[in-house]
């Protein structure tokens, strides 16, 4: 089956928007962290037969966050509270309470029904599968009769 | 370090070479709190596993740093990173009786104060 060329221009589109992303986390990673920065940090990965998406969601557990997939777009989103405890003064409070919502047009179909996603440690990773017409396949050349 | 040679110029490789400084070092947020008979300190340490916090206290400076594991979205390839913290504590903190502990991506340390400087209640007697 072969992609129309819309296809592919949106999909390249998409990755140019990620890799934008990407090196925006990625520089927040060398910043002093006084600069305001998206909550959560997310990346994307491609790894050719699903998506990887992940998220730093310190102080979330598996029922804080919430992942919907609807046809090709991926939304997560959930809250977390950081609240002052009773009794207790404040000299710093700098891990805000945040409650987040982020959309994302995935680039290729995925199988609604292979999706998985854990938070372990802080970190909310979310994998979809491709479809099976999205998965790479390698195509054999034969080499011509003389 | 400096190079003569404009980026349209310069060897492709040259973007393949190692790094000769450190692993990157991030700023997590934090919140510190007090009441009368301890400091806590709530630090945000996603990604880092228990056996990545490495916690010092000397000289009165309290040295958080969580090492972490990510992937790079980009070259797939394995990114270690530490969050790194410090505070000068005040006096009157029990050195020996600090706990730590983490939870959900939160590193969670708590500074109990001396004996001494916690306030007392006094009961007044009735003469």
């Amino acid at each position: 089956m072969w992609t129309r060329y819309s296809d592919v221009d949106g999909a390249l589109a998409w990755m140019d928007e990620v890799r934008r992303r990407m090196d925006r986390v990625f520089e927040g990673m060398d910043g002093d962290g006084q600069e305001p920065q998206e909550w959560p940090r997310i990346t994307l990965r491609d790894v050719g037969n699903a998506f990887i998406v992940r998220a730093m969601v310190p102080g979330l557990s598996e029922k804080d966050v919430k992942v919907m997939l609807n046809q090709d777009v991926l939304t997560l989103s959930g809250e977390r509270k950081a609240e002052v405890p009773p009794g207790y003064s404040v000299h710093r409070h700098e891990r805000a309470s945040q409650r987040f919502s982020r959309s994302f047009a995935l680039p290729a179909k995925v199988d609604p029904e292979a999706v998985t996603a854990t938070v372990i440690n802080g970190v909310l990773d979310v994998t979809l599968q491709k479809a099976r017409e999205s998965q790479p396949r390698q195509i054999n050349v034969r080499a011509a009769e003389a | 370090m400096t190079t003569t040679n404009s980026p349209s110029t310069r060897n492709p490789a040259e973007d393949s070479a190692e790094r000769i400084q450190q692993r990157q070092t991030l700023t997590p947020a934090v919140d510190v709190f007090e009441n009368a008979e301890e400091l806590l300190i709530l630090a945000d340490f996603p990604a880092v596993k228990q056996e990545g916090v490495d916690i010092r206290f000397e000289k009165n400076t309290l040295n958080l740093r969580g090492t972490a594991q990510t992937v790079h979205p980009r070259t797939g390839a394995e990114v270690t990173f530490d969050w790194v913290r410090s505070f000068a504590i005040p006096g009157g903190v029990n050195a020996e009786k600090i706990t730590a502990e983490l939870k959900h991506g939160v590193l969670r340390v708590t500074l109990p104060k001396h004996d001494s400087v916690r306030p007392r209640q006094i009961t007044v007697r009735a003469g």
